[in-house]
């Protein structure tokens, strides 16, 4: 009797359960953010109209609210079906709009438990709706963003992220979060660079030419990724990263911390301009090849300590080696650390011709 | 009359209620006493037809055969009985004895006996009107079907022998397969009408006692007045009756019995069944076919895995794809988003119906297929699927997505070696596809949860019968989702509880296989 009783129960109760069947639902696959007219927001989504051939119509839809969130509510207004968010791949953010924080357009993001955390957070300094509305390829675009950044992830210059790291790097004590950065190119969309976020305030930018190194300092191990060289400037090599390892070394923590980076590459030379190569030339590129990397990095950690922000998480492992760490206190001497690069590149084959 | 007695029956019926001393009157102590003389024995067998009297000697002392000439062979009769009788003086019983050179003779005045031996095609001679001593000669009529190829359990490699109507063929068949002493066949008839007998076989010194016991036991106690074939009784002495899942494995091959004998097994003959029942069993063994053995290790493994595969896909695919089309759109990868969306939009349908008429489909195409001739069967299904499976995709009843999963799953219920399971297979999907229209993806975990406390609770012949997953029994992997090589299995499985663990002797085994090298 009491299992028949429970049995019955569970099957009514099942009548309470909300379904989305797949087909009878709008699904957004990417979601921009525009500063609209008397601090409103202008929400773009975007959504595949799949066709019966196969390919995919990219359909935008545009409305202005005041909170994130109700755009969803306001989008279901004007359709068919109504809209869901549990397939989004993308958020973008107009710049304009992220000088005022980006936690408080994310947010909605966050208390969604049917948005993934592998979704993308980006920026762009065009107006986010015209960026979605073209027809870039035979995908929708929140489609064609994700894989646009997921494959130069994979293998090319761009730092690991997603909305899970954002809010790690977020909420981690000594280190900064930094989001790709988009922007319209003729027919399509490029990763123009990375931006980097003070808190949630975008403070300033990494541009495409600076992104390998960026990567490697970010990352601990990277792979698959190539590098411009110019040699005694008349030559050039285009080199191919294998494999990186980057350490960081923080000593006198307590006083007068100093930072020793320590890169170590392994590299292979896809193109070379002159056509003879020797052992000579080898070396030659690899100096060339450290010589640029130290300058580049150099630079973005000036630019980092000019900024105060600290992308790397260099706060972080410092906290984790002493006791006494504070991160009001970091933030004031992170300016003035010396940072040291030692790097050790090598350049292990040259390929089939010989 | 007829009113009386069911008015009768009534009352007893009553009175077994409210009078608990109350003796059941047992059909069978009526009739003993009526038959107690050959006489009255004699009268209720000229009832039938078949029942033949012949007076073979006119003289001073009648001698009579009688016998059913639809159990007895005739030639026989002709041949070493007649002949014999006709020439010699016979006086008695015993004479006949004598003058008959056939061993098969008994001479008995016990009436139980006679309607016996007379009912399972013997001959009997009276000699003299009145004598209630009579000789009786085993003169049955063998009309069996030739041993022949295994059809459900059929294997590329290894014997084709299977199993026939025939008890006394199918023991042949498995003692000339285990010449020991030790094999041991205890005959036993169950069903009060159709008198079947069964043979349970086991080997002394290895099989447990216990599980000979049980299951004696549990045949003993069978009370059903009809035991037609094998599966009544797998039916009747399963551990859970009320269970979906098979506790009893039945094969057609008598080199599966002989292997499972070594191991410590004990299986049952029923005569007029083409099957041996195999017991304790457990859940992994239904997967296992027996051509596994035959093959080299890693294939057999392989192809078990695939089979285990096959089981779990076939079960579980169609719920997976209504729970997750119904409720969780976020699990679908994004590059499968347009190819389920497309196939879908013009489907008035939700999944739920989509599947169930899918699979009804299916259902029907498979009972009509096994209803009809061989020859139509095969047809009604080659037709009728590939006619209704794109008329219903046309007609945009069916998605052509769901439609390839269906006939996948189909497919991979056919691939269990033993039928039995493969019905159960057939069945529990069903479930699973409820509760994930119900619930979602914890609907299938709840329903699998449900199947997994169910599977935890049985036992085949009081052995677990989840075993060696849940008891956890390392050593019983050896043969369970993979199988090891030979030398492996130098040990008894631990489910069976055999007298003698060890097979053989693991080291000798290997050493011999260097020296071959």
């Amino acid at each position: 009797m009491k299992k028949a009783l429970l049995i019955l129960i569970i099957v009514l109760l099942s009548g309470c359960i909300d379904q989305r069947i797949l087909d009878e639902v709008r699904l957004t696959t990417a979601v921009g953010y525009d500063p609209g007219e008397n601090d409103q927001i202008k929400v773009t989504a975007v959504s595949p109209f799949f066709q019966a051939d196969k390919s995919t119509i990219n359909e935008t839809f545009t409305v202005l609210t005041p909170l994130s969130k109700d755009a969803k509510h306001k989008f279901s207004m004007s359709n068919s079906k109504p809209f869901v968010s549990g397939k989004i791949e993308a958020i973008i953010i107009n710049e304009e709009l992220a000088d005022n924080g980006v936690l408080t357009i994310v947010d909605g993001m966050i208390r969604d438990p049917s948005i993934g955390s592998r979704a993308y957070i980006a920026t762009t300094k065009d107006e986010v709706s015209k960026l979605l509305q073209g027809q870039y390829s035979s995908q929708d675009n929140g489609m064609f963003i994700s894989d646009t950044l997921d494959h130069n992830i994979i293998s090319g210059s761009l730092p690991r992220t997603n909305l899970h790291l954002f809010f790690n790097d977020y909420y981690a004590k000594g280190k900064d979060p930094f989001i790709p950065d988009l922007s319209q190119d003729k027919n399509s969309i490029k990763i123009s660079g990375v931006a980097l976020l003070k808190e949630d305030q975008i403070v300033g930018h990494v541009n495409q030419d600076q992104l390998f190194t960026f990567k490697t300092l970010v990352q601990k191990k990277t792979e698959n990724d190539t590098f411009l060289v110019d040699i005694n400037d008349e030559d050039q090599a285009l080199l191919f990263k294998i494999s990186s390892h980057t350490d960081y070394d923080i000593q006198n923590l307590n006083n007068n911390p100093e930072v020793k980076v320590k890169v170590k590459m392994n590299l292979t030379i896809r193109e070379y301009s002159e056509s003879e190569l020797n052992e000579k030339k080898i070396i030659e590129i690899e100096t060339a090849a450290e010589e640029k990397f130290k300058e580049q990095a150099t630079n973005l950690i000036q630019q980092f300590q000019e900024l105060n922000v600290d992308p790397i998480g260099i706060g972080q492992m410092a906290s984790a080696k002493s006791r006494q760490w504070n991160k009001e206190q970091w933030y004031d001497q992170y300016p003035d650390i010396n940072f040291q690069i030692e790097t050790n590149f090598k350049i292990t084959e040259t390929g089939v011709a010989e | 009359m007829n009113y009386e007695l069911n008015r009768s029956g009534d009352i007893m019926n009553f009175k077994k209620w409210f009078f608990k001393h109350h003796k059941e009157q047992n059909p069978k102590n009526n009739k003993a006493e009526v038959d107690d003389n050959l006489f009255d024995l004699l009268k209720q067998l000229r009832g039938s037809n078949d029942f033949k009297e012949v007076v073979i000697k006119d003289g001073i002392k009648k001698v009579k055969l009688f016998y059913f000439h639809s159990l007895v062979d005739r030639k026989i009769l002709h041949r070493d009985i007649i002949p014999y009788i006709k020439k010699e003086q016979v006086n008695s019983v015993e004479d006949v004895r004598e003058v008959v050179p056939s061993e098969n003779i008994e001479t008995t005045s016990d009436v139980n006996k006679i309607q016996n031996q007379i009912l399972s095609g013997s001959c009997m001679v009276q000699v003299g009107e009145n004598s209630q001593s009579v000789a009786l000669m085993r003169a049955k009529i063998n009309k069996n079907r030739n041993v022949s190829i295994p059809e459900v359990e059929f294997s590329v490699v290894g014997p084709k022998e299977a199993f026939v109507e025939s008890l006394d063929t199918n023991l042949n068949l498995i003692r000339k397969r285990l010449p020991i002493p030790e094999l041991r066949i205890e005959e036993m008839t169950v069903g009060k009408i159709t008198k079947s007998k069964v043979a349970i076989l086991s080997i002394e010194g290895i099989t447990n006692e216990e599980n000979v016991n049980t299951l004696r036991e549990r045949l003993q106690s069978i009370e059903v007045d009809s035991i037609i074939d094998s599966s009544y009784i797998v039916q009747l002495i399963s551990d859970n009756q009320n269970s979906p899942f098979p506790q009893l494995i039945d094969t057609e091959r008598p080199d599966r019995v002989a292997a499972i004998l070594t191991e410590g097994k004990v299986a049952f003959l029923v005569d007029g069944a083409p099957h041996a029942i195999i017991a304790p069993t457990t859940l992994v063994e239904f997967f296992s076919a027996f051509e596994d053995y035959f093959l080299n290790w890693i294939t057999a493994s392989f192809f078990r895995l695939v089979r285990l595969f096959g089981v779990f896909f076939s079960i579980l695919v169609t719920p997976l794809y209504v729970a997750v089309l119904t409720y969780h759109y976020e699990l679908i990868p994004k590059d499968l988003l347009g190819i389920l969306v497309t196939s879908r939009r013009e489907i008035p349908l939700p999944p739920i119906l989509e599947a169930i008429f899918l699979e009804l489909a299916i259902e029907l195409l498979r009972e009509a297929g096994a209803r009809l001739p061989t020859k139509v069967g095969q047809t009604i299904g080659i037709v009728g699927g590939i006619v209704i499976g794109t008329a219903s995709v046309e007609a945009g009843l069916t998605s052509n997505v769901l439609l390839i999963f269906v006939a996948l799953a189909a497919l991979a219920s056919f691939t269990t070696p033993v039928y039995q399971i493969g019905n159960t297979i057939r069945l529990i999907r069903f479930p699973f596809l409820f509760s994930a229209h119900l619930w979602g993806l914890l609907g299938v975990s709840i329903c699998f949860c449900f199947f997994m406390g169910h599977l935890l609770r049985l036992t085949s012949l009081g052995r677990p019968f989840l075993e060696p997953i849940y008891p956890p029994r390392v050593k019983d992997f050896k043969d369970a989702f993979i199988r090891l090589p030979w030398t492996f299995q130098s040990q008894r499985p631990v489910e069976v509880q055999a007298q003698d663990t060890m097979r053989f002797n693991k080291k000798k085994a290997k050493e011999k296989k260097e020296i071959d090298e």
